[in-house]
């Protein structure tokens, strides 16, 4: 169906595509497949301060033993982003997408931590590029 | 020209032999009436019945452009009768104004769950976590007047600070007053021209709610009673010159004590603010009820609060009251019996606070499926009979529908055989109610058939996944985790976020007896631990209570997809003078994480609508719905009559709330409560272009 333009400030007409960027689960770029969860793509400190926020953030609602498990093993061969996506438009619930773009980053250095995946050298980005090229890799994965 | 159409009632006198025909009803169960053994009980409030009738009011909200209640009218129908906004038009909806909403507390609130009431030329609503209160020109968005609570501990205690529902507005002497509860259960009333709290209302406006529901142990130097947490989201409701207050308890997931403080529900003069009666949730000895507590855990447990906001028909005097979950919401092992008035409908005189009807919805709660909406009345005629009607959209996907005035289901609701649990010490209920129509409007319970489905392999890793739990259909009890027979908990589907909630909940309406009911495909884990292992697995301190649970969630499907098959969410239009759904469509378009996903790539992948509840409206000729929390920031415009999808306009943030309509000016207004991440808390009014 097809609509004359109309004069609303931000608004605009039938059938509109949602014009955000679209962000694949996956990374497209092969050399991406190199980096996996079990690379050391957080640091322990990073996912000190990520227990530190769960705590505060999320044990509302997410006992602690939660993070650990299936929440996670299931998004394997999803890329980080898909996760950190969820997390900031819909958590916490009292408030979403009021931690700040690093703690959210940090609560997914701990979990990634409680699932026996490696810290490493280098902290997790915070950058959503970086993030889509990290994918999840349950540890014992054969 | 905009008509503003009646709603066709009974007459009193009708509405008065419905009654009486009831009552006989009631003292000949049929074995699907709930309150057995009540008739006796039912017969004593008659006389109050007769005394409310007498007062007269036609239930009232929308008449002239207005939105007087959270749910439009008192009945919370969410119906506007306006049509100036139509198919042929709305294509052309703008922005009139937009108002900001994200600073009304320490932190920038990105989620706005307030829903204006419009009265007269002014708006009212909440904003922020201090649950500040404004007065809005519903023309221009401009902000006449704000106040609120100063700052205090129990405010800053307060498990909802950034819930808030909206206000309720009464009058007095000809003079309008707003009502709010505030995040610390304070309740305040305040004159609606100025914003100044009404001197002579409690003190100095204020109303303490931590006082006044009984002999609990009491903390004077918080002034807050010890056990538990009680505050409340919702707006109170009035009815004639009372005003009715519920409440809401901190999540019952995996409490610490199973002591807690019953959510009594309490009526208060709109004049003075004086307590005028306290129906007790948790029956008191000597109180109908009482025996549903087998033991003595009705001294010191608590909950069941009356969270979502409430309806009330001023003409038969009664207010409706849906109910939660007794503490806590997946074990009940120390709490054996049906347990009264925990997840049923309670119909009160509201004027006296004596039970004219109830219906339990769940026997013995071990699933959170507490009452999550606002009941909505609705006149229907069903078999050439008119009925005046209560319908209540619940977590479990089932709609409730009665004869208000009576309590008696308008089609037979089944007591049937439900598994049992086998988590020591508990005793679930043998039966749970079934309603026989309508038929639910989401999927109910775990089988193969309802996974993901895409391809034969994400299939097959959903069973996997899905396999260490226990499957069955909607009443299967929680489990244990780690139990000996190899699982780590049962699957509850709906589940805690799935089915109606308040954020979708329904709109119904009052021309055709059409409810629309905004539903989402969810499901919970529910897996219970020992009380002493809570520190452990939870965080914090253990529970006294034998077991607990690991909280509501679920978990995802394969390589992050959901776990179920799609529709994720659904818009269901039913008519309730046949209760059979005349259509229903998926909630929005398919998300990029499903056409994107690697795995799903090439394959005809249907609109599966969002994960989701949509936030929906009801006009005259229209539906329109925002996608709701964390989704795209789209407003949907839908055929009420089809369900065809005309138009969607674009929004500056996603949906929070149920949305509302008014005329003023001669334009007829939406507004929206949109935030989401990046944008925060803002009124959106959409309206035509002037001069259109």
């Amino acid at each position: 169906m097809s609509g004359r333009a109309t004069r609303g400030f931000l608004l605009a007409l039938v059938g509109v595509v949602f014009a955000a960027p679209i962000d694949p689960l996956r990374a497209q770029d092969p050399e991406a497949e190199a980096r996996s969860t079990l690379d050391g793509v957080y640091t322990a400190e990073q996912a000190e301060r990520g227990r530190q926020s769960y705590m505060k953030a999320c044990t509302e609602c997410h006992a602690l033993a939660w993070a650990v498990g299936d929440v996670v093993r299931s998004w394997e061969g999803a890329s980080l982003y898909g996760f950190f996506d969820v997390m900031t438009r819909t958590m916490p619930e009292s408030n979403p997408g009021s931690l700040r773009r690093r703690e959210y980053v940090d609560i997914i250095a701990y979990m990634l931590q409680v699932n026996g995946m490696p810290p490493g050298e280098q902290a997790l980005s915070t950058g959503s590029s970086r993030l889509r090229q990290i994918i999840f890799r349950w540890s014992d994965t054969p | 020209m905009t008509e503003f159409p009646r709603v066709a009632r009974l007459s009193t006198a009708a509405a008065t032999l419905v009654l009486v025909a009831g009552l006989q009803a009631c003292e000949a169960p049929s074995g699907t009436a709930q309150g057995d053994g009540g008739s006796g009980d039912a017969a004593q409030t008659a006389p109050a019945m007769a005394s409310s009738e007498a007062a007269g009011g036609a239930r009232t909200g929308t008449e002239d452009g207005e939105w007087r209640y959270w749910g439009g009218d008192e009945g919370s129908s969410r119906y506007s009768p306006l049509d100036q906004i139509d198919g042929d038009n709305a294509m052309d909806l703008e922005i009139a104004w937009r108002w900001w909403g994200a600073n009304y507390g320490p932190q920038v609130d990105y989620i706005y769950r307030g829903t204006p009431i419009k009265v007269g030329d002014r708006l009212y609503n909440v904003a922020g976590s201090r649950r500040a209160v404004v007065s809005i020109d519903p023309e221009t968005g401009e902000t006449l007047w704000m106040w609120r609570m100063r700052d205090n501990p129990r405010w800053a205690a307060s498990t909802r600070q950034n819930y808030g529902k909206g206000v309720a507005y009464g009058e007095v002497d000809g003079r309008g007053r707003i009502l709010v509860i505030t995040p610390g259960y304070y309740m305040a009333a305040l004159d609606a021209e100025t914003g100044r709290p009404i001197e002579s209302f409690g003190e100095d406006g204020i109303v303490d709610l931590h006082r006044g529901l009984g002999d609990y142990p009491f903390d004077p130097e918080m002034g807050v009673y010890e056990s538990g947490d009680i505050t409340s989201s919702s707006p109170p409701i009035i009815v004639g010159d009372v005003i009715v207050v519920g409440n809401s308890h901190d999540r019952g997931y995996y409490p610490e004590k199973k002591e807690n403080i019953p959510g009594h529900v309490r009526g208060y003069d709109l004049r003075t603010g004086e307590q005028k009666w306290i129906f007790h949730v948790l029956p008191q000895p000597g109180e109908f009820g009482h025996d549903t507590w087998e033991n003595d855990a009705w001294t010191y447990t608590g909950n069941i609060s009356a969270w979502a906001p409430l309806s009330a028909d001023s003409e038969l005097g009664i207010v409706y009251i849906p109910t939660d979950t007794p503490t806590n919401d997946y074990f009940g092992g120390f709490r054996p019996g049906d347990n009264l008035y925990g997840t049923s409908l309670i119909a009160l005189n509201a004027d006296t606070g004596e039970r004219v009807w109830h219906f339990q919805m769940v026997h013995h709660d071990v699933w959170n499926m507490d009452n999550p909406d606002a009941p909505h009345l609705v006149d229907i005629t069903v078999d050439g009979e008119e009925i005046p009607a209560v319908a209540a959209v619940t977590k479990q996907g089932f709609t409730y529908v009665f004869n208000r005035a009576t309590g008696e289901p308008v089609w037979p609701i089944e007591e049937l055989p439900v598994p049992q649990s086998d988590v020591p010490t508990e005793q679930s209920s043998p039966t749970q109610p079934h309603p026989t129509k309508p038929a639910p409007f989401e999927m109910q319970g775990m089988q193969e058939d309802h996974l993901i489905d895409f391809t034969p392999d994400l299939r097959a890793q959903a069973i996997e996944i899905a396999s260490q739990y226990r499957w069955g259909p909607v009443f299967t009890p929680p489990s244990l985790w780690e139990d000996e027979d190899g699982t780590n908990g049962a699957f509850v589907v709906p589940g805690a976020n799935g089915g109606a909630n308040i954020p979708g909940g329904a709109a119904v309406d009052p021309e055709t007896g059409m409810l629309y009911v905004a539903s989402q495909r969810g499901h919970s884990v529910i897996s219970l631990i020992p009380g002493d292992q809570r520190s452990e697995v939870v965080g914090g301190e253990d529970s006294n209570m034998e077991y607990v649970s690991r909280g509501p969630g679920g978990i995802r499907g394969p390589q992050g997809l959901p776990l179920l098959k799609p529709p994720y969410g659904s818009i269901t239009a039913i008519d309730l003078n046949t209760g059979e759904h005349a259509w229903q469509i998926p909630n929005g378009d398919t998300p990029a994480s499903i056409t994107e996903h690697p795995a799903l790539q090439g394959l005809d992948i249907p609109r599966t609508g969002k994960n989701a509840h949509a936030n929906i409206l009801v006009t005259r000729t229209l539906l329109f719905y925002g996608e709701g929390r964390g989704q795209e920031p789209l407003l949907h415009v839908v055929d009420k009559a089809t369900g065809e999808e005309l138009y969607t306009i674009d929004l500056p943030a996603t949906t929070n709330t149920a949305p509302m309509s008014y005329m003023h000016g001669g334009r007829q207004y939406i507004i929206l409560s949109v935030a989401g991440a990046g944008e925060p808390a803002q009124l959106v009014a959409l309206a035509l272009p002037e001069g259109y």
